[in-house]
């Protein structure tokens, strides 16, 4: 990911920090990392402040949301707009996020019009394993069929039954088709 | 129709009840704290319409403007843990779907446009959330979710990402509070990601040793094993508890007189503020635990602390009513319930 400082450089370093039991964490780059440890840079945190010490970071840059006007001075304070917030502030969230959940990939449950999506996230180059789109798109779809078949043989509807026992059957051994 | 609290799950002696909850957003519309009252007034219609043709049996779903109702009945919903207090406070433009045995509450316009919630009586998380994932389902056919590959469910707080949901379960935890290792708990706890709050939640107070356990963690992790999680830590916390009553059961004097003193003020009395019911069901609720007290069931109990705070006391009149007045009819109420 880049630095959270600079956003020009990739971070190298993590800076941790715990005040009052609220711990904050940066990721930045060597030379904004040398930069801060001459400075005071965890003066400024308050009980309201989003993103504790680490705003003072952010300060000065006049970056806002395209779809909902949304500025940094907001975010900061914990005000997310809308969905695309989390795209366009997505250097600036990730820190944050990471150390609420220790972990910054979804791993749950996905909703069924995912394929009607449009809504596209900013990579960073600390992405844990991600589940292929298509793979989960057939896991979806399996689920479903298997649904269907259930509520198919309940309902003694066996004719329809057995071309999705059919689909089902393909869907499962896609795989090894080419054995 | 017999209300969830009415019933009794799996270890209702410790466990008052298990909730699960999810937030979600529709795709392409602003967070709660942009929105106009016409949008908030869109989403009411759209979830609305999306749950017209759900199916569920006798437990019908009404649709509750929540500015048509009076203070007394809104606060009682929140008093029965049917919504938030935030949800309580403002009720402009905001929607609540409620089921005929309040089990299944649907918040739309809080903190995030829908939040689905499901209630049950003791530890029954995994029923709770089958319901709250079919709910889920049964809305996103129709509205699409903000969602993304990586951060999952997009929700207005980034504490909610991912699955966006919270598990949570209301313990009675009157022994380990009074040895004083309700403190070691807490620690512990959120070392495993979990926290601990009082009986409302967040920054709430702890009411009759009523102490609410729930996931704190929702990115990165599926909503099987956060539930999973916290069950374990629940059946751990139990056993705990149940060794910390053992401790109480020392003094079998002191124990005993200090059960059947609430018993007694509990059948008797003719005056009574919530604070006091709240501390002698609790005393109560220990003796039914510990096999002091065997004719008294726990769904008593627990109907009696839904239903018998200030704004419940309200509810039950139909209107408004001066502390004094309040306090005669709990009194009351509780005698003809405890007394048959």
């Amino acid at each position: 990911m880049l630095c959270e400082k600079c956003k020009k450089n990739n971070a190298t370093s993590i800076f941790k920090q715990t005040i009052n039991g609220k711990s904050t964490t940066l990721h930045l780059c060597s030379e904004c990392a040398s930069s801060i440890l001459n400075t005071n840079l965890f003066s400024d945190f308050g009980i309201n402040n989003f993103f504790g010490s680490g705003a003072g970071l952010f300060k000065g840059t006049d970056k806002r949301c395209a779809k909902c006007n949304t500025g940094l001075d907001e975010i900061t304070k914990g005000i997310i707009g809308c969905d695309e917030c989390y795209s366009t502030f997505a250097d600036e969230l990730f820190g944050t996020i990471e150390q609420m959940h220790g972990k910054s990939t979804h791993i749950g449950k996905r909703p069924k019009n995912i394929l009607n999506s449009s809504l596209t996230y900013v990579e960073d180059n600390n992405s844990e394993i991600q589940k292929p789109k298509e793979e989960n798109t057939k896991l979806d779809e399996l689920a479903e069929n298997k649904a269907l078949l259930k509520k198919l043989i309940e309902n003694e509807e066996f004719e329809k039954a057995a071309e999705i026992r059919d689909k089902i059957k393909e869907l499962e051994g896609g795989g090894q088709k080419d054995d | 129709m017999t209300k969830w609290y009415q019933t009794q799950g799996e270890y209702s002696d410790i466990v008052l009840s298990s909730r699960i909850r999810l937030a979600r957003n529709i795709k392409n519309i602003p967070f709660n704290n942009k929105l106009t009252s016409e949008q908030r007034k869109q989403i009411n219609k759209s979830v609305k319409q999306a749950l017209a043709n759900i199916n569920l049996g006798d437990n019908k779903l009404k649709f509750i403007d929540m500015s048509s109702l009076s203070d007394f009945e809104r606060y009682e919903l929140v008093e029965k843990h049917s919504i938030s207090i935030e949800f309580a406070k403002n009720p402009k433009d905001r929607m609540l779907v409620l089921s005929e045995d309040l089990g299944i509450s649907i918040m739309v316009n809080e903190e995030d446009h829908i939040r689905i919630q499901v209630l049950n009586s003791g530890l029954e998380l995994n029923k709770a959330y089958e319901i709250c994932n079919m709910l889920d389902d049964v809305i996103n056919e129709v509205l699409p979710y903000a969602y993304d590959e990586k951060l999952g469910y997009l929700t207005s707080c980034p504490s909610n990402l991912g699955t966006g949901l919270r598990a949570s379960v209301m313990l009675h935890l009157p022994g380990l509070e009074s040895t004083g290792l309700i403190s070691r708990l807490s620690s512990a706890v959120s070392k495993l990601g979990l926290t601990i709050r009082g009986t409302y939640g967040e920054g709430s107070k702890v009411l009759g040793s009523v102490y609410q356990l729930s996931n704190q963690i929702t990115l990165g992790i599926t909503e099987k094993s956060a539930i999973e999680n916290l069950q374990n830590v629940v059946m751990q916390v139990i056993e705990s508890e149940k060794r910390a009553q053992e401790m109480l059961a020392k003094d079998k004097t002191a124990l005993e007189d200090k059960v059947y003193r609430s018993l007694g003020t509990l059948k008797y009395a003719r005056v009574m503020s919530s604070k006091e019911l709240v501390e002698n069901i609790s005393n109560v609720r220990l003796g039914v635990c510990m096999g002091i007290i065997k004719d008294v069931p726990i769904n008593i109990l627990n109907e009696l602390t839904m239903t018998t705070g200030t704004a419940g006391i309200c509810a039950m009149e139909n209107k408004e009513l001066s502390p004094a007045q309040r306090d005669l009819i709990r009194a009351k109420t509780v005698r003809e319930k405890l007394n048959g």
